[in-house]
């Protein structure tokens, strides 16, 4: 529990001071490092897992970061459909140490999230600028280069997230 | 399935809730401000000022204010620039003006029968205090200068021309400059005559900036504090007649010695040496 806490702050924390540096400055390059956190953690720990690090990350991003809709409540929504999805459909279901798996499940899961948040953007906040045409360069080299560094990020969530062993003692 | 399912739905219904509701607003509203103040950027101001009629009428008047300010600024930095731009252009002028003005002092002078004249901007002094009383480089021009082409500097004081130096053997791999030695050069020895009297000595560069050393003057000579000194016609380098400087001191004379040595304060002004007017013979 403890360590699914650090890492939604550790991933939160990683984004704003990515944007706070100009990052968005590189080729409007933005990775949605969270959005692929929680398709890792629904596929690795389930869907209640998936779902409760959702809400809890999308929070903690709205509070912290003004996401491109503006609107408050909307980054919990997606992430928690997000984290739910991938747990329901992956979980136990697909080998996680296959580099196509994570590929795919990131491609899947960056493109369903970018998906609802534009849907729910129109509601409630105007068009998703993300989507709009000078954009979509930028976001489709995002979405490539996520995918290609997928198999490392979800070996750094497998390590981080597995159970460890009680300690027995030491054995001489 | 059922229970985390509804579970997501009611929590996805409250969340919509919440972003329909006046605190989401208001939520919004303290984000977008607080980014502001962590990263004043325009682009988060503008997300301030979107969200501020959340907070209230006060906000929105701040953040008006603000944005005016911004304008006014904006506006000024671009009179500053257009201001800089003016006086950079004015120095510009001024300069060709000053250039043009010694040249064509320099045509109307007697050294315009003899030689062709060319001003040309010193772009490099060297590193180093020795460099800087030795040389001064100019940008390689189009027709090159000849070897030990002599160098003049505008002599404001006396609104003369007085001698700077002559040009220096090129080193190898210098592809970009040409340099001149300096009369205070160390390297520098240039043949001369004093101007009242007419005798005949050598005048060498020391490394410093306020002196030279006038050498092999004859034992009874009537040298003194003050007398001009000039370029001889004895000089295979240089034009007779051009001015280099001053006496400053005379060396007390001792038994051994068969030459009097004096020192010379030269006219050549380093502090200020930013063009020299370059002599080129007239081609036959």
């Amino acid at each position: 529990m403890l360590r699914l806490i650090g890492l939604a702050f550790a991933v939160v924390i990683l984004e704003v001071f990515y944007n706070l540096a100009g990052g968005r400055m590189v080729f409007y390059f933005s990775p949605l490092l969270a959005l692929q956190s929680v398709v890792f953690i629904g596929m690795l720990l389930g869907p209640m897992a998936g779902l409760g690090w959702g809400l809890a990350a999308g929070l903690l991003e709205d509070l912290c970061l003004v996401t491109q809709s503006g609107a408050f409540g909307l980054t919990p929504i997606v992430y928690l459909w997000i984290g739910w999805l991938s747990g329901r459909l992956m979980c136990g279901r697909v080998d996680t140490a296959s580099w196509a798996v994570r590929m795919i499940a990131t491609g899947a899961g960056w493109l369903s999230g970018i998906g609802l948040g534009a849907l729910l953007s129109a509601i409630y906040a105007g068009p998703l600028p993300v989507l709009s045409r000078p954009y979509l360069l930028s976001g489709a080299v995002t979405l490539a280069v996520q995918m290609m560094l997928a198999p490392g990020v979800g070996a750094v969530l497998v390590k981080i997230l597995q159970p460890r062993g009680k300690f027995d003692g030491y054995t001489f | 399935m059922k229970k985390d399912f509804y579970l997501a739905l009611g929590l996805t219904v409250f969340l919509m809730i919440l972003a329909g509701s006046s605190l989401a607003g208001r939520l919004a509203a303290w984000r977008a401000v607080a980014w502001y103040l962590v990263n004043p950027a325009p682009t988060a101001m503008a997300q301030a000022q979107r969200h501020a009629y959340h907070l209230g009428e006060s906000w929105e008047k701040l953040f008006e204010a603000r944005r005016y300010l911004d304008t006014l600024e904006k506006i000024q930095a671009g009179r500053d620039l257009e201001n800089l731009r003016q006086s950079l252009a004015i120095e510009e002028d001024s300069r060709r003006r000053t250039i043009e003005a010694e040249s064509q002092k320099t045509v109307a002078g007697s050294l315009a029968d003899k030689w062709q004249t060319q001003v040309v901007e010193i772009v490099y002094r060297g590193i180093g205090e020795s460099d800087w009383v030795s040389q001064a480089c100019v940008s390689k021009q189009p027709a090159a200068f000849k070897f030990y082409a002599p160098a003049l500097q505008f002599y404001r004081p006396r609104g003369e021309f007085i001698l700077a130096g002559r040009l220096r053997p090129e080193p190898a791999g210098q592809f970009f400059y040409q340099c001149f030695e300096l009369v205070t050069s160390p390297r520098h020895a240039a043949a001369v005559i004093l101007a009242t009297t007419g005798e005949a000595a050598l005048l060498a560069g020391l490394g410093r900036p306020d002196r030279l050393r006038l050498s092999y003057l004859p034992l009874d000579s009537k040298a003194a504090v003050g007398e001009r000194v000039m370029t001889s016609a004895a000089s295979s380098v240089y034009p007779p007649g051009l001015a280099v400087g001053e006496i400053v001191e005379i060396e007390p004379l001792r038994s051994s010695q068969l030459f009097k040595t004096a020192y010379v304060r030269p006219y050549l002004d380093l502090a200020r040496l930013e063009r020299l007017v370059v002599l080129k013979p007239e081609e036959f």
